[in-house]
């Protein structure tokens, strides 16, 4: 009996006394909630990690009066010779633990970008920390100065570009898909592309002084050639990769009214489905891509009758064509401009043509921009609001 | 020591999760190294060959009524080389229960649990299925009624929530891989699935022997149907070359887990399934390995020997493996020829040496 | 070199019998002829005992005939020992029975068979017996020439009402609740199973105290091992005195080590009823009013006699809630304390973050705020309980909610640990309270694994606990049945309640072989209107 009580003794000391390694308070913890990645001149790489300050966030008291007036965030960098390198040389800086579990966005700067970002992926990659579900963006300029900015509706300019990027309102992509992209040879990967630019104006007197700053605001796609920063896609052509590449969830296409000149109707997208099918002839690649949308009347602003079905189906083409010179705009961009594939169009060629994919895996590209695109729109009016007819005319 | 006796359905739910310990760590990372996006197939054939393992296990085992291993070990080949092969065994067992300590805990560490020593962690665990080996197969065994919904239901949950992102073209095209491709990556899911063998240890403790053979098959249809689910998964949502680089599939594909921005960040689940299966082999492999022993050496109990055999199962975790990447070489290569060693080649050299010389009961009757 | 076999001694052997001190004299003695000697020996044995009554008197007017009624003081009802015994032995028996004086040989029959109005009487001849009857408020009858004594049955003395339970609440049942006083109880469950099957079996437990203790069974529908079992137990307890059931609990339990009880006790007469009716057997101790029943089961923690009398579906929806507050009770502390310091990344960003804020100003890791918050709350809960019933209630609650501000104020908690520490308290008061008191025990030694090994502990943790519920058993029921091993028919009375046409069987392993509880088909099945 002594001994079992002593037995038990030491294995409870083992245990419970060793110092409980991993205990880490959260008072001790520096929250990371964007990190940017740039290379420097010279090649060493910069990162730049937006940290929360938590007593700006606590419940209750502490949070209500902050918000305004002091920094919610804080921004460090610190340059390496590889991510993790920069990161040791963070923590010079920083008084706790950095902690990645929560980082929502990546940010590439252009100069990262446009050397390769193959290299600056493993760190995020093989690390538990950082999640595989976080946003991934390219800045025009430098990912640090995109960091640093502030946002006015959010607490924090990382929090204002995630929720940006998860309400898809433009191209979003996330760590784990752009990898895929980046491991694939049927693809080439795109990321969100994000600038700073004014944004609103200040709200009462003496608050000009604080609004001097610029918000993160979303420009268009970024293209990679492989692992390389190729360049950029306007809104527009970035409308058309969203419908080639089947991403396409939200979205207003505005077309000319028919029956009055100068006037113009909106329509919202509700659904969309894009298929796309490879076919090979001899040596000849070309695909067939069929997208077809549902659509919702927003507004009008001209005064035909939507019940007419003949007005219904001019409309449903002018919107049709409208998608189509989108996804023209982007596919020339791609090929002629950039020779890349972006749409995944190799992916789909590798499934239903593994056998051959085996020769032309390795210059996909080529193929790509070679081969014979035909593209068929085909759009779908579904209702139109709380409005059968224009009220507001004079009789 | 009493006899403990335990129904059919217990036997099946406690081998269910002996496979699933292991296999839900590492798959399908290793099979898709090899076969790229069928490791579904790799799977369906290392099933197949698994219940080939089982029915030799239960053939040798029902010669031999109430008869454990280690007992008809002793029968067919005499007292000392029955005992020598018993004890090779017992090393096997020792083997699986340390790799699975080491397991968990290198695995738990880099993502959990940055800093803590593996001692700790491993210690805890041997001290916590100590307590469930002095409790004795029945108890597991009731035990594990109650761990086995949570652990299926959890995963069922994990699966389920993890459908949208989940896109099945990713497992196209077919049959991309090689046959030779596709068996490569078979060969260590078989290791692990072989592990049924246990029920060899187990058949004395069934209330009705003969519905071994019907437990064995079972387990590994059950088993199976979890796995392939689980795999056919993890691929849609990565992709081959991207699973393949994975270490812990499952792991991440949880991690993808994104639901009306709110359910997400459930590796808590996942956690709790780990621990509760890791803790139910650890237990079965304790406690067939201090019964082995004990009965190797003539002992009546083998309560006794649960410090010592725990004790072992703690150095050998620590001390048999220098790295992660030694445990996973080890476990890609080495393992799969260690085990089916033991597994079936054993077994059927056995099997055959039986039938020729005619050495034990009747053999069991084909079907229920 | 300290030594061992100082601090854990040999076990000295202890002497058998040495309850209390060495077995009296007249535990063995038999009555005599002689009124004086016997009134000698009974006065010897109550030496010092003032309140034990002597009163010598005549029969029937018949100097010679004497007899002594002897009784306590304060057990008896006057009234009876007055009206009954004495003045029907001495005024109301006539000197002359059938032409002839009465005589001494025949005195004890005559009093018997036309003496005595007493409702129940009793002879015996062993002091041990006069003496148990007096200490127990009957009057011993004794007469000059007789070795035989009568007992007469005259209880009565201050006794509680029969009041509505202090620890089982209800809003819909019965409001009688077992008192202190054996007869009484039995009396209670007695009007409840109106059945002669009711056996109850009454013994005398501590050598000192010499207390009551009956064990109650329904025959045919009790297992007969289990009762069998029980007075195996019950016979083996050699103790001194017995002051209340939880005494023999501990005496006759089959695991003493573990936290977890293994035999229900309640002052509810309705429950034990139901008990009985499902094959289980009770032990009441005079004295106490709370009895004891055994085999327990795991689930009874989440069951609650007004499950029974409420509709189903609310039953089992309440039954749900219980579940859950058991998992809030047992593991908030420790999931609290494990996610905000081994595992932030398990939390969502904006609770993290919010945490962390809260958390900034703390000066104590999280888990000794959380530790010291929870003893806090427990002294505040007992110092509740202990107080004078006015002020119990207003403490509790103005203490738990002032503290608790107060705490926040000065900067010494956290928010969010003070509410964890409220939902872990006020979930623990949906169970009665012996479920309560082992979760709160068991509450903390998971705090203290998860606080060290993160949710990795806590797993560990439950995996241990669940092996040591597994193993455990109520008089040889496994304690976790009917989860495991797996009964369907039980769980139609495990998170659920089946309504009352649904539950064909009692639960199979407690009772023995008569499982059959009620026919099928009693699914009430009004008829359709008839439309003409």
């Amino acid at each position: 009996m002594p001994g079992k009580i002593i037995a038990i003794a030491l294995l409870l000391a083992v245990i419970l006394t060793g110092g409980c390694w991993d205990r880490r308070e959260l008072s001790e913890l520096a929250i990371v909630l964007g990190a940017g990645v740039d290379r420097l001149p010279g090649g060493r790489i910069q990162l730049t990690l937006q940290l929360a300050r938590p007593s700006a966030f606590g419940g209750g008291e502490g949070g209500a009066n902050v918000i305004m007036n002091q920094n919610i965030a804080w921004v460090v960098s610190a340059t390496g010779e590889t991510v993790s390198d920069a990161q040791r040389n963070l923590t010079l800086q920083v008084s706790r633990q950095l902690i990645w579990t929560h980082n929502i966005v990546l940010v590439f700067g252009e100069s990262a970008a446009r050397r390769g970002v193959r290299d600056l992926t493993n760190f995020f990659h093989r690390q538990a920390g950082p999640r595989e579900t976080m946003w991934v963006m390219v800045a025009e300029g430098e990912a640090k100065k995109v960091l640093e900015s502030h946002s006015e509706l959010e607490k924090t300019s990382a929090q204002s570009s995630g929720f940006l990027a998860r309400s898809r309102a433009g191209f979003s992509i996330e760590f784990i898909n752009f990898i895929k992209d980046l491991a694939s040879l049927g693809a080439n990967p795109v990321a969100a592309r994000v600038k700073l630019a004014r944004q609103g104006e200040a709200q009462g007197p003496g608050m000009e002084k604080k609004h001097k700053h610029n918000e993160v605001v979303f420009a268009g796609t970024a293209v990679f050639n492989d692992d390389r920063l190729a360049g950029w896609l306007d809104k527009s052509e970035t409308r058309g990769l969203l419908w080639l590449r089947g991403e396409m969830e939200d979205g207003v296409i505005t077309v000319p009214s028919a029956t009055a000149p100068g006037k113009k109707l909106s329509f919202r997208i509700t659904e969309s489905k894009t298929s796309v099918k490879p076919s090979l002839n001899g040596e000849n690649v070309s695909l067939h891509i069929e997208i077809s949308a549902d659509v919702d009347l927003e507004e009008q602003q001209s005064t035909e009758n939507i019940l007419d079905p003949q007005a219904i189906k001019i409309l449903e083409e002018r919107v049709a064509e409208d998608i189509e010179k989108r996804c023209r705009s982007a596919l020339s961009k791609a090929r002629d401009g950039y020779g890349v594939d972006i749409f995944r169009f190799g992916e789909l060629f590798h499934r239903k043509y593994k056998k051959e994919w085996q020769t032309i895996k390795h210059r996909w590209n080529e193929e790509f921009v070679n081969a014979e695109i035909s593209l068929a729109v085909k759009v779908h009016l579904r209702s139109m609001g709380l409005q059968a007819r224009r009220s507001s005319l004079k009789k | 020591m009493p006899p403990e006796k335990i129904n059919g359905s217990q036997a099946v739910l406690l081998l269910v999760i002996t496979i699933f310990a292991t296999v839900i760590l590492f798959l399908p990372g290793i099979s898709a190294s090899y076969a790229g996006q069928d490791a579904w197939i790799s799977l369906l054939l290392a099933a197949a060959a698994a219940a080939v393992i089982a029915l030799t296990a239960v053939s040798l085992g029902r010669r031999f009524p109430e008869k454990n291993l280690f007992e008809y070990l002793e029968i067919m080949l005499g007292k000392i080389p029955g005992k020598l092969v018993g004890v090779l065994y017992l090393c096997w067992f020792l083997y699986i229960a340390a790799a699975l300590v080491r397991e968990y805990g290198t695995f738990m560490i880099p993502i959990f649990f940055r800093q803590t020593p593996l001692v700790v962690l491993a210690a805890a665990g041997v001290a916590a299925t100590a307590y469930a080996a002095y409790g004795g197969l029945e108890t597991l065994a009731r035990a594990n009624q109650l761990f086995f919904p949570v652990i299926v239901g959890a995963s069922a949950v994990l699966f389920g929530l993890a459908l949208p992102q989940m896109d099945v073209v990713n497992l196209l095209p077919v049959l991309e891989a090689g046959p030779v491709s596709i068996i490569k990556g078979s060969l260590a899911p078989l290791s692990w699935f072989g592990e049924i063998f246990l029920i060899s240890v187990l058949l004395p403790y069934l209330n009705r022997p003969e519905q071994a053979r019907r437990i064995a098959l079972t387990s590994i249809l059950i088993a199976t149907s979890i796995f392939e689910l689980s795999v056919i998964g993890v691929i849609s949502i990565f992709g081959p070359s991207v699973t393949s680089s994975y270490l812990l599939a499952f792991l991440n594909g949880v991690r993808m887990i994104h639901i009306a921005n709110f359910i997400e960040r459930l590796e808590a689940l996942l956690m709790l399934i780990w621990i509760l299966s890791a803790g139910v082999k650890l237990s079965m492999f304790y406690w067939a390995t201090a019964l082995g022993s004990a009965q190797v050496m003539g002992l009546k109990d083998y309560r006794p020997l649960i410090p010592p055999v725990g004790a072992a199962i703690l150095a050998l975790s620590i001390f048999n493996y220098t790295s992660v990447m030694d445990l996973l070489n080890f476990t890609a290569t080495v393992w799969p020829f260690y085990a089916l060693t033991f597994e079936l080649a054993i077994p059927l050299f056995l099997l055959a040496v039986a039938a020729i010389r005619k050495i034990g009961g009747k053999p069991p009757c084909p079907g229920r | 070199m300290f030594r061992l076999s100082r601090t854990f001694p040999k076990r000295r052997q202890v002497n058998s019998g040495a309850a209390g001190q060495d077995t009296p004299e007249w535990q063995d003695l038999g009555l005599s002829d002689s009124l004086d000697k016997n009134i000698k020996m009974l006065k010897d044995t109550f030496a010092n005992c003032s309140d034990i009554v002597f009163r010598q008197f005549a029969l029937a007017q018949n100097e010679d005939i004497r007899l002594a009624l002897i009784y306590t003081e304060g057990l008896t009802d006057k009234n009876q020992v007055g009206d009954q015994i004495m003045r029907t032995l001495s005024l109301e028996l006539p000197a002359v029975i059938s032409g002839e004086r009465i005589k001494k040989e025949r005195a004890l029959e005559l009093i018997k068979q036309r003496g005595l109005c007493i409702h129940k009487i009793n002879e015996t001849n062993r002091m041990e017996k006069v003496v148990d009857a007096i200490l127990s408020g009957d009057t011993v009858l004794l007469v000059d020439g007789h070795a035989t004594a009568i007992i007469n049955g005259s209880r009565g003395w201050a006794a509680r009402a029969v009041e509505d339970s202090v620890i089982d609440r209800l809003v819909r049942g019965p409001r009688e609740a077992f008192v202190e006083t054996l007869g009484t109880n039995t009396s209670l469950l007695r009007r409840k199973i109106k059945n002669p099957s009711l056996k109850i079996e009454t013994t005398k437990i501590g050598r000192v105290t010499r207390t009551d203790v009956a064990v109650a069974y329904i025959q045919g529908i009790a297992n007969p091992k289990i009762v069998e079992e029980l007075r195996r137990r019950l016979a083996k307890i050699d103790i001194d005195g017995i002051l209340e059931s939880g005494y023999i609990e501990e005496l006759i339990e089959d695991n003493p080590l573990s936290p977890f009880c293994t035999i229900n006790h309640t002052d509810r007469v309705d429950k034990v009823a139901a008990f009985l009716l499902e094959g289980r057997v009770a032990v009441m101790v005079d004295g106490t009013p709370n009895v004891m029943s055994v085999p327990a089961l795991f689930i009874e923690l989440f069951h609650n006699p007004e499950d029974y009398y409420q509709r189903y579906i609310f039953s089992s929806a309440i039954r749900m809630l219980r579940i859950i507050t058991f998992f809030l009770t047992l593991l908030t502390p420790a999931l609290y304390v494990a996610f905000t310091t081994y595992h932030p990344e398990l939390l969502p960003t904006s609770l993290l973050l919010s945490v962390a804020g809260q958390r900034e100003a703390v000066p104590f890791p999280a888990f000794v705020e959380v530790l010291i918050m929870e003893l806090t709350f427990e002294i505040l809960r007992e110092a509740g309980i202990r107080m004078p019933q006015p002020m119990g209630q207003a403490l509790s609650i103005v203490g738990a909610l002032v503290i608790g501000e107060a705490a926040v104020r000065a900067g010494m908690v956290a928010p969010a640990t003070v509410i964890v520490v409220a939902v872990t308290g006020i979930a623990s008061f949906t169970f009665c309270y012996t479920a309560t008191i082992t979760l709160r025990l068991i509450r903390f030694p998971l705090l203290l694994i998860s606080g060290t090994l993160g949710l990795y502990g806590l797993g560990a943790g439950l995996f241990v606990l669940t092996i040591h519920v597994v193993g455990l058993r109520s008089f040889g029921v496994p304690f976790l049945s009917p989860l495991a091993p797996l009964s369907v028919e039980g769980l139609k009375d495990t998170a659920v309640r089946a309504p009352w046409w649904a539950m064909f069987t009692r639960p199979a392993l407690l009772g023995g072989k008569n499982i059959q509880r009620e026919s099928p088909g009693l699914k009430p099945d009004p008829p359709q209107k008839r439309r003409k």
